[in-house]
């Protein structure tokens, strides 16, 4: 090899390399016109149904659960009317802190991993599982919420969520907030045909209580933390965006007071009368609604259950589509 | 490799090819050890097994902190191989001589312009060692930034990891823009940020520093091979001093050596003198690789070598007393304290578990362990945050990264036990650090000030976010929520320090743009938080008898909560190391009579008693551990309690009082409880019953008749650390009784400053004294007598006294008192 190059080399190469780099990120600045996720067409009930049960020993806890599951979710009309062959499914649980299931600040591992199956069963191509986590560190979030083992073993697909697949989105007739970075995999239709939101029901410092409507703001990136400068409000705006298509609110567990974080046991209400349930709809605002009943609240009296319900995204009424409660 | 291989090698050697297999397995491990770190840790594995393997850093740490550290038996075992193996250790196994021997190899092209164009100074290594061990026992560990493991594990941590990994994330990211490409390149990303175990790029703060050491080490591989280790690296020196006795020792064959010379080119250790013949002991490394490229085999190692090849360590008597002076003169340069900060509290924040400061600066050896597995990446090295002497120990930066609840794998993997392990349930509650709020930043707080401006437009200025990620279970951050007129609230945000832990998570996630609103500051010694809200209901029987308890109790906790109580008057139950007060009142049946019951909770009996004593008034009951009743009034003192029941509506008798007080009391349980210890240097002579005032800072003094000037400036240096009684006396002279007052302090020194400083404030006042011995008698102008004396960590005076010889002779009854009780 000659050790010495001409200064016309050197100046050709330059260039050639040059203009080849520079296409190529030209290149790589197009994107790729990909459609928002919609909705999806079903034929569910939706009417809001509550399944109450209850467990003696922990180790009935995944049984009864996977029985509370489906018999919720045939009561309103059965995995199979949502989920069609080869769907790709999303489904978002609260794994945002670093906490084992029994402090109720995480939703219930068995509930996801249920549905999970559920939508394999009902032919999902791909069930996925993730949560943008408030921890830093994804990582112990995943294993300590028990979520991680409970998906992966009815075959679900577990992933952190990865910082650079945040996109700026518009939020059309957005309140307060015009545009906000939302991770792609719960926006695009080609990453989740069909999005399934399972929130824990639980006291919130800041919003009051934190359930369905709250549980999205696990979907945004961006400052999180200034979204909580006038925080119901901007929780619609970000509702307005995302297209939740079944909401499965779990209040088997839930934290009373100290929240978001808990950390107490004595904080946890498991009694039958109060928790010990778990509420099936499709429509966001009236779950918030049946579960702020449960904290001795009227949706009413829930900022940011009063703005959805004033934007248009659910009825604050949960008995107005119907309702129906189930004991096992 | 060989540069000539058309001479045909008779004999390779097996033993080579073992170390080389040896070598790549260690190494192999070492680095997996670091990228599984996490893992391995989490399941109780020794991640940091080579460190613990350093001869150098067992010393360093073990002399600098004066005590024997079990944790480093492998070094033991390593400096026992050695005095038979010699330098096995740097050819063998030493994560740094690999890597160098792997950059070595990729410099030879260059090195061939440059090599042995500086001074080869093999004697250099002994005089560093000197030097280090010398810094030693003048109280500076300076062995961290020379030992080569802690090198090696700074250099793939904090260098080679986080540049590979971002290296990597970059190029991944930039293939994920191509619709095509992505769909392939997106797995094998996952995949190697899975195997790597790297989901975010780890980032170090100064590791533009390390990359300077790391490539000056590496470049000086242009002149000699291994510079560092021949020339520089002082545990190298350690194994050489030791290796006399090594039954690894090369021997050549004289009569077949036909001094090729190839030997003594290739040595990279130049152990080897020109002729090939003579051997170093102390710089052969039993690489092996003489013996293999001798074409003759003419190589062997075995325990005897012949007299005529040994080559003797070569010391010279000015280099070791020049080391010896330098260390002398550089350790104490390098303590120079240029931040201008007392008792070594620099506010930094040192990972759970930390050894006190001067200890912790002794056991670390900056190997960088910590911050390796450190899970939300928080610790990083400390640049000169700890003055020159602490750098590249580790500190929490929560603006990066806070200490995660649940996480202890720092506590895990120190190899110098400078971080001690800690069972999960203690580090959640172990104060690293306390949270402050600035409130000139904190958005609620700045919206509070800007009322007026609100008033006409108003917005939302509440936040909360720190409080919302508090990890603390009852949380060491609460709202103090103000109304406006409007009806709109401003949810201002108040820091507990008794219950905050310093985690940091707040400071991570405040919303603030730069510069955090709420700020954690390090505190040394650690300390266990007390856990609170365990008064509440536990103490309140819902009932006693007819009268019922009205809803729950309230709980204040912590300083910012009894402003909310009592707004006036706070500081004096401040001014004792208060925990928490409830409240509950009962209400008797069909009756409108209740009473309001407070229980205070103090971090000590000796307080609870403090405040009791206060203002007691009335009579004595038997109730607690001392009670009194004036009317329909009642407090008692129990153990850490402290408890007032007063009227709260109709007529309650004083019977109704003691009633219920002996009810809830009997409900405390207290231990065996004592008076305060200074109590008992009170003389018993004309003491009046119930008149002692236990206190510790100077705002209770301020509320006690001793003079007619108001004492304005602390000149008896009341504090936290000081006790103090003050009692009345009756006098034989006066129908006004006098008052004797009795100061301990922590120090002799601060009794005997108090001392001179009351001395000089009654002289500034224009007094007369008179002095016998130690003792000085004062006359104001009204003409009562106050003494004044000093007697070890006491401090004795009384006030107001009649005669100047009941004055004296009171003060002489304490002293004989406290002689008599040291004594």
């Amino acid at each position: 090899m000659k050790d010495n190059i001409s200064r016309r080399t050197f100046l050709k190469t330059g260039i050639a390399v040059g203009t080849g780099l520079y296409g190529l990120s030209y290149l790589s600045s197009f994107e790729r016109p990909r459609s928002l996720k919609t909705f999806k067409e079903n034929s569910l009930k939706k009417k809001l149904v509550v399944v109450h049960g209850d467990i003696v020993e922990r180790n009935d806890e995944s049984s009864i659960i996977r029985e509370m599951v489906s018999r919720g979710i045939k009561a309103i009309g059965g995995m199979d009317k949502l989920v069609s062959r080869g769907d790709n499914v999303v489904i978002k649980p609260n794994i945002a802190w670093d906490r084992q299931p029994e402090y109720a600040v995480n939703t219930n591992p068995f509930v996801v991993a249920a549905l999970a199956e559920m939508c394999i069963e009902a032919g999902a191509n791909r069930v996925s599982v993730l949560d943008h986590t408030c921890a830093k560190n994804p990582g112990p979030s995943y294993i300590n919420s028990g979520i991680e083992k409970a998906a992966k073993e009815v075959g679900a697909e577990v992933r952190f969520v990865n910082e650079r697949l945040f996109k700026d989105f518009k939020i059309p007739g957005g309140k307060l907030l015009d545009s906000w970075p939302f991770y792609e995999k719960f926006i695009y239709q080609d990453e989740a045909d069909v999005l399934i939101n399972v929130p824990i029901a639980k006291q919130h410092s800041t919003s009051r209580l934190s359930m369905a409507l709250k549980n999205t703001m696990g979907m945004i990136g961006g400052n999180r933390g200034s979204i909580h400068k006038d925080i119901h409000p901007k929780i619609a705006d970000i509702n307005k965006v995302v297209k939740v298509d079944l909401t499965v609110l779990d209040a088997f567990r839930i934290l009373k007071r100290n929240g978001p974080t808990g950390g107490r046991l004595e904080d946890v209400d498991n009694n039958y009368e109060n928790a010990r349930r778990l509420v099936f709809c499709v429509d966001p605002v009236a779950v918030d609604s049946y579960g702020a009943t449960m904290f001795g609240y009227h949706g009413r009296d829930i900022g940011f259950i009063r703005e959805s319900y004033g934007a248009g995204l659910g009825e604050i009424d949960f008995k107005l589509r119907g309702f129906g409660e189930i004991t096992i | 490799m060989t540069g000539n291989s058309n001479v045909n090698i008779k004999k390779g050697s097996i033993n080579y090819k073992i170390r080389l297999a040896v070598q790549i397995l260690v190494f192999i491990v070492f680095i997996c050890l670091l990228i599984y770190a996490d893992p391995i840790a989490e399941k109780d594995g020794t991640v940091d097994i080579f460190l613990r393997m350093s001869p150098l850093s067992a010393i360093g740490a073990m002399v600098a902190a004066k005590e024997f550290i079990i944790k480093y038996w492998p070094a033991i075992i390593v400096l026992a191989a050695s005095l038979f193996l010699g330098r096995f250790f740097c050819g063998w196994i030493c994560p740094l001589g690999t890597t160098l021997d792997i950059t070595d190899r990729l410099l030879k092209k260059q090195r061939n312009r440059v090599s042995y164009k500086i001074y080869d100074a093999k004697r250099l290594k002994y005089y560093i060692l000197a030097f280090l061990l010398l810094s030693l026992f003048i109280g500076h560990q300076m062995v961290g930034w020379f030992d080569p493991i802690s090198i090696a594990t700074n250099a793939y941590t904090i260098v080679i990891h986080p540049y590979l990994v971002s290296l990597i994330n970059s190029f991944f990211n930039f293939l994920h823009k191509f619709y095509l490409i992505s769909f392939v390149s997106d797995k094998v990303h996952v995949f190697i940020n899975e195997a790597l175990f790297a989901r975010q790029a780890p980032f170090f703060r100064g590791h533009l520093i390390f990359l300077i050491v790391l490539s000056a080490i590496i470049s000086l591989g242009l002149f000699y091979k291994r510079y560092w280790c021949r020339d520089l690296c002082p545990l190298g020196a350690l194994f050489a001093l030791f290796s006399d006795w090594s039954i690894f020792k090369r021997v050549v064959g004289q009569n077949i050596c036909d001094g090729c010379d190839k030997c003594t080119v290739d040595c990279k250790m130049g152990a080897i003198d020109d002729t090939g013949k003579k051997t170093q002991a102390g710089e052969c490394i039993l690489c092996m690789k003489c013996q293999d490229i001798c074409p003759i085999g003419a190589v062997r190692f075995t325990s005897k070598q012949p007299s005529e090849q040994v080559v003797p360590v070569n010391l010279t008597k000015r280099g070791f007393i020049t080391a010896c002076v330098s260390s002398a003169a550089v350790a104490p340069l390098l303590s120079l304290n240029f931040q201008k900060k007392s008792n070594g509290d620099f506010g930094i924040i040192r990972p759970p578990g930390s050894i006190p400061e001067d200890k912790f600066r002794a056991k670390c050896i900056r190997c960088g362990e910590c911050m390796r597995v450190c899970k939300t990446n928080g610790l990083h090295p400390t640049i000169l945050e700890a003055d020159l002497s602490g750098m590249w120990t580790p500190q929490l930066i929560p603006r990066i990264g806070y200490c995660a609840h649940d996480c202890v794998l720092c506590t895990k993997v120190c190899p110098s036990g400078a971080i001690t392990r800690l069972p999960k349930e203690k580090k959640k509650r172990l104060a690293i650090g306390k949270a402050r709020i600035d409130r000139n930043r904190c958005i609620p707080w700045v919206g509070y000030a800007r009322l007026p401006d609100l008033d006409k437009n108003w917005e939302d200025v509440s936040c909360g976010v720190c409080e919302e990620v508090c990890p603390v279970p009852t949380k060491a951050i609460h709202f103090n929520t103000y109304v406006h007129g409007n009806g709109k609230e401003i949810r201002r945000v108040y820091v507990r320090e008794e219950a905050c832990i310093g985690c940091g998570f707040c400071e991570k996630v405040c919303p603030v743009n730069g510069r955090s609103a709420i700020v954690v500051e390090g505190i040394q010694p650690q300390v266990m938080t007390s856990e609170i809200g365990m008064l509440e209901n536990d103490l309140f029987p819902v009932s006693v008898e007819d009268w019922k308890r009205k809803g729950k109790s309230t709980v204040y906790a912590g300083k910012d909560k009894l402003f909310e109580y009592i707004n006036g008057g706070a500081e004096v139950y401040l001014s004792y190391s208060f925990i928490q007060v409830s409240k509950a009142v009962y209400a008797k049946k069909d009756t409108d009579n209740s009473v309001k019951v407070d229980i205070w909770e103090f971090g000590s009996s000796d307080d609870a008693y403090g405040i009791f004593a206060k203002d007691r008034a009335g009579q004595g009951v038997n109730i607690g551990n001392e009670a009194s009743l004036y009317e329909n009034y009642l407090w008692v003192w129990k153990g850490k309690y402290f408890m007032s029941i007063e009227p709260y509506r109709g007529n309650v008798s004083p019977d109704d009082i003691t009633f219920i007080g002996t009810a809830i009391v009997d409900n405390i349980l207290a231990g065996k409880v004592s008076l305060p210890a200074i109590l008992m240097y009170l003389p018993e002579d004309g003491y009046i019953q119930g008149s002692s005032r236990y206190f510790h800072k100077k705002i209770i003094l301020d509320n006690i008749y001793i003079s007619d000037k108001f004492i304005d400036r602390n000149v008896l240096n009341l504090s936290e650390q000081t006790d103090a009684v003050v009692a009345d006396y009756k006098s034989d002279k006066s129908s006004l009784p006098f008052k004797i007052l009795i100061v301990k302090y922590s120090e002799k020194s601060v009794a005997e400053e108090s001392f001179k400083n009351f001395i000089e404030l009654r002289e500034s006042w224009g007094e007369d004294s008179v002095k016998t011995d130690t003792l000085y008698t004062f006359e104001d102008l009204k003409g009562k007598y106050s003494s004044i004396s000093c007697i070890n960590s006491f401090l004795v005076i009384t006030f107001l006294v009649e005669t100047k010889k009941d004055s004296e002779s009171s003060i002489n009854g304490v002293i004989s008192r406290v002689k008599a009780n040291q004594g």
